[in-house]
């Protein structure tokens, strides 16, 4: 396959290969589901490292998932992919056209892949993906411990920021496609908390949950435990 | 804190404090005030996204040895700690992804961001490469062979050499990816060649360069890079004003002054 041929609208189907536990997989799922893209899955087990094996990293050479294909084109990692879908979706971009608001769109994107990605992934490795592997496993609590006090800090400042504001730059943007995984596998992993003592993170994470697109809840496409522990990655429509 | 250049420059006396200070316009737009490091690739980073798109930028250097960083003052400007930070009148904004779009899209002249969709995906799918996979080793031998000899320390050779085996598959994958008679990483000069630039141009200071000289798809590249003109059509190469390892030394940036508008 050629990486990155040069596609054109309407072309091909859309295959996504990740893992219903990987927050980036969520994203891209969710966005796929926001921009109405029909997206085909196709599971890629972390819990057995098949991103590490020889047939993932002939399409994703540095390991990243999620994997997206259309046709000869592959692209890897979330980076790539999200704004691959939001071009190739329906409506407007998802990009502010204000220098102003894209600037605090991609603050709040950095300020998430950097102060609360790692710390979501502990949740869910701790309370979800090591025992899915290792039946006998039993939660590092502390190490739950440190992850909370982390996620709560960032909750804090993100809360103050979202008083006044409908979503994080203004208008939904990108930055909402990151927080949304992150908020919901907080919640899901028993920490929704956390999210409930921030009011005005509460009242976002209540205006995520009410977006449709069409007839279904866009915020439906992101997995549930039960989803992750069965190793379900849905197909988007 | 209200401004930026409380740190740095300002404090120093080496420079004029009131440029830019007031929002001094020129042209359309503001003077923006970026504070970073100079020895920090997110920093260069932004540097490079300014003169690339034409925007007058004065600098003021934040002294990270010194963690200042992590002080009261900068903590109510970026409140993550976040470096470097840029204002431009009373809007801040801090980290290398938010400043350098907001840099761009204020900018002079056409876009940086493909519009095409593959397009723009291969330019994140190398800009990411670039962020992941060499920016925490070159941060390494930053660290190791540049900072801590300021500090009269010895450097730690296994983590220098850990840092350049790390960086041999991604090297070896932009020299394959440039290999496809590219001009510029994606084709068209893009966000993608601005990463690299920084982290390159880093590893040539730290005395890696021996990593990309025998790479002769990054090393081509790269020599075009040296001699490319601003994107928005200035009479400006932006890497002359990258700082140079004396700079990195001795906490030295430079601004971006534009007279051809």
């Amino acid at each position: 396959m050629a990486l990155f041929s040069r596609k054109k609208k309407g072309e091909g189907s859309i295959l996504l290969k990740g893992f219903p536990g990987n927050l980036d997989t969520c994203k891209c799922l969710y966005m796929a589901a926001e921009k109405g893209v029909r997206i085909q899955t196709d599971l890629l087990d972390m819990t057995g490292h098949e991103e590490d094996g020889a047939a993932f990293r002939k399409l994703s050479p540095f390991g990243k998932v999620p994997c997206l294909s259309e046709g000869d084109l592959v692209i890897s990692g979330a980076a790539a992919i999200l704004p691959y879908i939001d071009i190739r979706g329906a409506g407007q971009s998802l990009t502010p056209r204000k220098a102003a608001r894209l600037g605090e769109q991609n603050f709040w994107i950095e300020v998430g892949q950097q102060r609360l990605l790692p710390f979501i992934n502990i949740l869910l490795e701790e309370q979800v993906l090591k025992s899915m592997s290792d039946p006998g496993y039993t939660a590092d609590e502390a190490r739950i411990d440190t992850a909370i006090g982390e996620i709560d800090l960032t909750f804090l400042l993100a809360d103050q920021h979202l008083q006044g504001r409908e979503y994080f730059a203004g208008d939904y943007s990108f930055a909402e496609i990151h927080w949304a995984p992150y908020t919901h596998f907080c919640d899901t992993t028993g920490h929704g908390g956390l999210i409930a003592r921030r009011p005005n993170l509460k009242q976002w994470l209540d205006r995520i949950k009410a977006r449709s697109n069409g007839a279904r809840r866009t915020y439906d496409a992101l997995p549930g435990l039960e989803q992750i522990r069965g190793k379900e990655l849905r197909f988007v429509a | 804190m209200s401004d930026l250049f409380a740190f740095g420059r300002a404090v120093d006396g080496a420079s004029d404090a009131s440029y830019g200070l007031a929002g001094d316009m020129k042209k359309t737009q503001y003077v923006l005030q970026l504070l970073g490091s100079p020895g920090q690739a997110d920093t260069l980073k932004c540097l490079l996204t300014a003169i690339e798109m034409g925007m007058e930028t004065d600098t003021g250097v934040l002294d990270v040895q010194a963690g200042q960083q992590a002080s009261e003052d900068y903590l109510a400007l970026s409140p993550f700690g976040m470096v470097p930070t840029l204002k431009e009148a009373e809007y801040y904004v801090a980290g290398e992804t938010g400043i350098m779009s907001y840099i761009e899209a204020r900018g002079l002249g056409k876009r940086l961001p493909p519009k095409n969709a593959a397009l723009l995906a291969e330019q994140n799918y190398w800009s990411d490469i670039a962020c992941t996979e060499v920016g925490p080793h070159v941060e390494t031998l930053v660290r190791e062979r540049v900072y801590k000899g300021m500090e009269g320390a010895a450097a730690d050779e296994n983590a220098v050499e850990a840092a350049r085996g790390a960086l041999v598959a991604p090297l070896d994958a932009l020299d394959a990816q440039l290999g496809n008679d590219n001009t510029f990483i994606i084709g068209n000069y893009s966000f993608a060649d601005i990463h690299w630039t920084a982290y390159v141009h880093l590893l040539y200071e730290t005395g890696d360069g021996d990593l990309v000289d025998h790479r002769r798809n990054i090393k081509a590249w790269f020599d075009r890079i040296r001699t490319h003109k601003s994107f928005s059509g200035q009479n400006i190469v932006a890497y002359e004003l990258l700082p140079s390892l004396d700079d990195i030394r001795n906490n030295r940036l430079s601004s971006v002054e534009i007279d051809d508008f």
